[in-house]
């Protein structure tokens, strides 16, 4: 694999060039400081510039012409990632190679420039008819959040924590937020997004990157400069005692979620040590310490979640159990994690879990996405590359893990009660 | 070995049939690093009623028993699991139960021979007792309640509930809470006795790898095991009826807006003149042509807000194809009406078509990307027509604006269910 960065003024191309797949994958990502405010109408801007444009004024046309370019995909997706929100447009497309058509190569890439920087304006305003489509759908997505235990519980138990975190905010914004939204406003904030977001595009494929970049360049008009930056990470504050919330839910299972504050971690800790931590904790399996105590000695749960949320400096366990067994899984959570930092981890439990993040680095390492995303965060804020961090692993010992216990705080217990068993 | 080209897209997938009973299917693609081994035993959740040959009684057992099963075959005689095994090498190891199969599953970078071999030999030696039956019992309830939090799986059981009087399609693969509580040890160890045998199994293994290795390694594990004579299960014959169960049937669950699923129940043969694989490929076409994102019909329920999410799909179950149409709406009753003239006036252009069909002659190169995925064509291959369709281009480029109208004139619109999920009062 060969990796590549192509500068121009007002972006940059970062491109893989590999025979590995049949498929290429692009990714035109705009991102910026997140502005609570802002999610929502950016997520709809996103929606809303991937559902139609002036060329195809409907959905149906857009998808025509997808098929026509030998099924192709194009999608849209808005993403807070700590203090960050990145909206990226998704492009997969078959490599030329398969194709006989000699412009195939220059159409497949032209279009979905054509789709962004061509939405279907009149008089200052995106056209009514996508508007209230995209509208009607995202303000359903909204009142469906409440339909998934998980989702539903992580946003109160957030919400619960700090309501005026970023951390604690919906990408999809809220439905006054929407309401709030006309044609004309989307618009502004267009003119907006495109002016003030950075921009980088990913391309991974079996392609002539020189011919391909070029190509881009050309179809892609972007000539506004940004001179800022953006701070990833949000510095959500540790208590001193942990917050308990119960709430009454209308679910099955009681839902479970404890939010640990990563205090004064590093950079190189949260991105390579931290990794290794929540392998041996949760992240593991049944293997993993959390896992074993909950499921394979007490039976409390099917299964058991870890989130390793670094750029909000959290660290988050979640579980779905019966009622009555909510205070021995937390107890035994809190257990799991204080022993952690005593540095009770053996070296051959350090060996293991070693052993699985190199496997899930070689599969990764098979997979398009995974490696556009793994680059896009490292050319946005400077994380390793996959390539290196089989190395950076090896050197973690158990000290360093000991190290990244002792910094996890305990910040909120939340309990979303079940409603009881249903007749 | 017998080597079979995939025509059109040159791709090729290696077949053995294992001590002449178990068949392996290999996929090569030396630019991973990864292998991926599926191995597939056909027994899942419909199979609760069969007769052991030399036998004259039908055995019944619990529903969810495969799924049971699968949870207990991870436990080793020497008191490890599976799971500790694959640790050593970083492997990843899981399992899932269909309605139709159980399939146990290793993902692997390194150490192939050992990964494979292990794979058969923790599903192939029997090891089950009471502590473990009662252990996982716990574990499975858990999973069965979290699994009821989840208004799409409560739909898609209920839906397929409303469809069919007797195939076991009509219950959830892990079962009930009661007929987890009552499945007992010997009512494991008699399913896995019957059913879990190289004569009934299948394996597929995909990615970088040697395929005259690979079938060597696993004639010699299979050659080593002493195994029983199998027990040529005869399942018993359900006869399904070819009207549905409830025409309509409103639930209530954990929603904000209605969901709905709208399915027809089409017995197979009244199509019975036609290719069974063209047959799969012209119900997709219609399916998409009317229901997909190309179609009018979505076109115009989303214009006029009468619904905020749509898919549709075909799917074959034994004697019957159901075309499904999946949605989220306010209004459920302009929705159903509009979605059964629909279906009442199937249509396809021959521009339409053409288009289509390109479409899915690019799918099928891009299917043989990535190894999970080829391995699951596989499997889908297998399971549908127990042979690997190694002309699926031809079958496509042969469909015709005739042929797929004969279909559609064929589509009786009688047998329908419709099941909504309503929002808690």
């Amino acid at each position: 694999m060969k990796y590549k960065k192509f500068e121009y003024d007002t972006f940059t191309i970062y491109t893989i060039q590999t025979d590995k797949f049949k498929n290429c994958h692009m990714e035109i990502t705009f991102y910026d400081n997140a502005k609570k405010e802002e999610l929502g109408v950016r997520n709809f801007l996103v929606d809303m510039l991937c559902h139609s444009s002036k060329k195809y004024p409907k959905r149906k046309d857009l998808v025509v012409k997808l098929e026509e370019l030998y099924q192709s995909f194009f999608y849209g997706v808005s993403s807070k990632v700590g203090n960050m929100v990145i909206s990226n447009f998704v492009y997969d497309f078959l490599n030329p190679e398969y194709i006989k058509d000699t412009e195939y190569l220059k159409n497949v890439l032209s279009f979905p420039f054509e789709i962004i920087e061509n939405p279907n304006i009149e008089k200052e305003a995106f056209d009514e008819r996508s508007f209230k489509i995209i509208k009607k759908r995202i303000l359903a997505d909204i009142a469906s959040l409440k339909e998934n235990a998980t989702n539903y519980a992580f946003r109160r138990a957030l919400f619960n924590m700090d309501k005026n975190s970023i951390t604690a905010a919906s990408v999809l914004g809220t439905k006054e937020e929407i309401d709030k939204i006309t044609p004309e406003s989307l618009y502004q904030y267009y003119r907006k997004f495109y002016e003030n977001s950075l921009c980088n595009i990913y391309i991974i494929g079996n392609l002539d990157m020189e011919e391909t970049t070029k190509i881009i360049s050309r179809a892609f008009h972007n000539n506004c400069v940004k001179n800022h930056s953006v701070e990833p990470f949000v510095d959500n504050k540790a208590r001193k005692k942990e917050l308990v919330v119960k709430e009454k839910g209308n679910f099955g299972q009681t839902n479970l979620v404890l939010g640990f504050n990563l205090e004064k971690m590093t950079r190189e800790e949260k991105f390579v040590a931290l990794t290794v931590f929540d392998e041996i904790l949760c992240a593991g399996g049944l293997k993993s310490k959390i896992y074993n105590a909950l499921r394979e000695e007490n039976q409390l749960c099917y299964s058991v979640s870890s989130i390793c949320s670094r750029y909000d400096n959290m660290y988050y366990v979640y579980v779905g159990l019966e009622d009555k067994n909510v205070s021995l899984a937390i107890k035994l959570i809190k257990k799991c994690v204080k022993e952690m930092a005593q540095g009770k981890i053996s070296e051959e439990e350090l060996k293991m879990a070693k052993k699985q993040l190199y496997t899930s680095l070689e599969i990764v390492i098979d997979n398009q996405n995974s490696l556009i995303n793994n680059y896009t965060f490292h050319s946005i804020v400077g994380t390793p590359l996959y390539e290196d961090l089989k190395e950076k692993y090896k050197e973690i010992t158990c000290k360093d893990l000991k190290s990244v216990g002792k910094k996890f705080k305990l910040n909120f217990v939340y309990e979303l009660q079940s409603k009881g068993e249903e007749k | 070995m017998k080597e079979i080209e995939i025509k059109g897209i040159k791709e090729k997938i290696y077949y053995e049939k294992i001590g002449k009973q178990m068949p392996i299917y290999i996929w090569k693609n030396e630019k991973v690093k990864g292998v991926f081994s599926a191995l597939c035993v056909r027994f899942g959740s419909i199979h609760q009623e069969f007769k052991i040959e030399g036998e004259n009684k039908y055995n019944k057992v619990p529903s969810g028993i495969a799924h049971f099963l699968e949870h207990l075959n991870f436990y080793e005689p020497d008191g490890t699991t599976a799971t500790d095994y694959y640790a050593q090498y970083g492997s990843e190891v899981n399992a899932f139960t269909t309605f139709d199969y159980t399939c146990y599953h290793v993902y692997a970078t390194n150490a192939i021979k050992e990964n494979l071999d292990h794979l058969l030999d923790f599903v192939l030696t029997p090891f089950f007792n009471k502590k473990m039956v009662n252990k996982e019992r716990n574990i499975i309830i858990e999973e069965l309640t979290m699994d009821k939090d989840i208004p799409e799986t409560k739909l898609y059981f209920t839906h397929y509930a409303n469809l069919f009087h007797k195939y076991k399609y009509n219950e959830t693969i892990t079962g009930t809470k009661e007929d987890v509580e009552k499945t007992t040890l010997e009512d494991i160890e008699l399913v896995y006795n019957t059913f879990y045998h190289p004569k009934n199994m299948f394996l597929i293994v995909t990615g970088n790898v040697n395929p005259y290795e690979i079938v060597k390694n696993v004639e010699e594990n299979i050659k080593e095991k002493k195994l029983p004579a199998y027990k040529n299960p005869k399942l018993k014959k359900m006869k399904e009826p070819t009207y549905v169960v409830n025409d309509l049937q409103e639930v209530e669950g954990n929603v904000e807006n209605p969901k709905m699923k709208i399915s027809l129940k089409l017995p197979i043969n009244n199509f019975k003149n036609i290719d069974p694989i063209e047959l799969r490929m012209i119900f997709s076409l219609i399916v998409n042509n009317n229901f997909g994102p190309t179609s009018d019909l979505k076109e115009y329920l989303m214009e006029q807000e009468l619904i905020s999410y749509m898919n549709a799909s075909r799917s074959f179950i034994e004697n019957f194809i159901l075309l499904t149409i999946s949605l989220e709406t306010k209004y459920p009753k302009e929705a159903i009406k509009a979605i059964k003239e629909q279906l009442k006036n199937l249509e396809i252009t021959e521009e339409s078509l053409k288009r289509k069909v390109n479409a899915s002659i690019a799918n099928l190169v891009l299917n043989y990307d990535d190894i999970m995925g080829v391995n699951n064509l596989i499997q889908e291959n297998i399971l549908s027509f127990n042979e690997i369709v190694d002309n699926e281009m031809e079958h496509l480029e042969n469909i015709t604006i005739e042929k797929v109208m004969q279909v559609i004139k064929k589509i009786d619109t009688k047998n329908m269910a419709i099941t909504i999920l309503n929002p808690k009062k």
